[in-house]
């Protein structure tokens, strides 16, 4: 039997979950990591250019443990990695109780933005293999596109919908335009995995 | 205990400056000029999203790593080396039926390579790293190559004829529009199973 060609997805960069959590579970997600987080990102250390440009602009960077939060989002974990291993055929780390995610800000009022970067791990056993980012915005906002850029430089709506999730390759430059009016959150998970080779 | 200069893990790139001297560009260009098997690329050529390609190249011509492995052989076994060692790629081949593009980019056209990646559209490998290689045999102008890893990046020591350039093949590149004189470069693929 061939393979149906909608099955092959050896081309895929991406994949994502419209509305995956209603705005009640965004809500519950944003204020739990709010009273739980573990620890505050020093948002002088962020990514830079070569010239030491800062590319990240965010008002805070909260991490917290995957233990602490697989309660309210191991469903999305779940998805990804079935997607990771099955569709992109990743082999993968984890999920690790100990594993770190950030929980994003992006006020209007300081027209936080994020500028073009790749997402990669310091550790030299590992490589980020998929960047798994979750809309967790329970206001309404302005700007604060999320844009990739493969070929052609592409804004992915189905992010801009608060409860949505998009996963992508980690070595894609992405960026996220900047917040104009109100605040966007995100959570972000990275699917980790043996070096590719 | 692994020394500093001995972690690999972080390469993104690879270059020989000079690799090839003038008269060693001239006799592979000649010889691929002889010897090639077909013109253009055609539908294998990277696209944008609207399908236009990207690639705006006077000419292109393939050669087989057979007909030609008796000139670059040693380089093509350096690169193997380097990617097996020290990027730790599984690699496949090489095979003397794989393809190496010749492309010839012209000032008269103001010939250029639009920002791609390279891609295998054969679902059972990737292309891993890219081998480039500079074989222009008179002064040219323009025609730039450049990278963008964590921001664009103007690699300046490939400009200079006989140097090769090797980088993983999934970041975007481009070459810019050459101005004057005629810029010429190999490219030889190193490909392996999929990346997982």
């Amino acid at each position: 039997m061939s393979v149906h060609p909608e099955h092959d997805t050896s081309h895929w960069k991406w994949y994502s979950w419209p509305r995956f959590f209603n705005r009640d579970e965004c809500l519950e997600i944003g204020n739990f990591i709010d009273n739980n987080y573990v620890g505050l990102e020093d948002l002088t250390l962020g990514a830079t250019t070569e010239g030491g440009i800062t590319k990240k602009k965010l008002s805070s960077v909260k991490h917290i443990n995957y233990g602490q939060i697989k309660h309210l989002i191991s469903p999305i974990i779940d998805e990804a990695f079935y997607m990771a291993q099955n569709k992109f055929g990743y082999l993968t780390n984890g999920p690790h109780d100990r594993e770190l995610l950030n929980f994003n800000t992006y006020s209007g009022e300081s027209k936080d933005t994020y500028d073009w970067h790749i997402d990669e791990s310091a550790n030299s056993q590992e490589d980020m293999k998929l960047t798994l980012l979750i809309n967790l915005s329970t206001e309404v906002f302005e700007g604060g596109d999320f844009e990739t850029w493969v070929y052609d430089k592409q804004i992915q709506p189905s992010l801009a919908i608060h409860g949505s999730c998009f996963m992508f390759k980690s070595h894609i430059p992405h960026r996220v335009l900047p917040v104009t009016k109100g605040t966007r959150k995100s959570l972000t998970f990275w699917i980790t995995g043996p070096r590719f080779r | 205990m692994i020394r500093q200069d001995h972690d690999t893990s972080d390469w993104k790139y690879y270059i020989w400056p000079k690799y090839f001297t003038p008269e060693q560009c001239k006799e592979l260009g000649d010889f691929i000029d002889s010897n090639y098997i077909s013109s253009g690329d055609g539908d294998y050529t990277a696209r944008n999203n609207k399908g236009e390609p990207l690639k705006a190249i006077s000419n292109v011509k393939s050669i087989s790593y057979e007909a030609i492995k008796h000139l670059i052989s040693p380089l093509i076994n350096n690169a193997f080396y380097i990617a097996n060692n020290k990027f730790g790629y599984l690699t496949f081949g090489p095979y003397d039926v794989e393809q190496l593009n010749f492309n010839t980019y012209s000032s008269d056209s103001h010939d250029q390579y639009r920002w791609h990646i390279d891609e295998s559209p054969n679902s059972q490998e990737d292309i891993k790293l890219t081998l480039l290689m500079n074989l222009s045999t008179e002064e040219y102008e323009g025609g730039e190559f450049e990278t963008y890893i964590y921001e664009k990046k103007r690699i300046d020591e490939f400009s200079q004829p006989g140097s090769v350039y090797m980088f993983p093949s999934k970041f975007h590149h481009r070459v810019l529009p050459v101005t004057s004189g005629t810029r010429k470069s190999l490219t030889f693929f190193i490909t392996g199973p999929r990346f997982r």
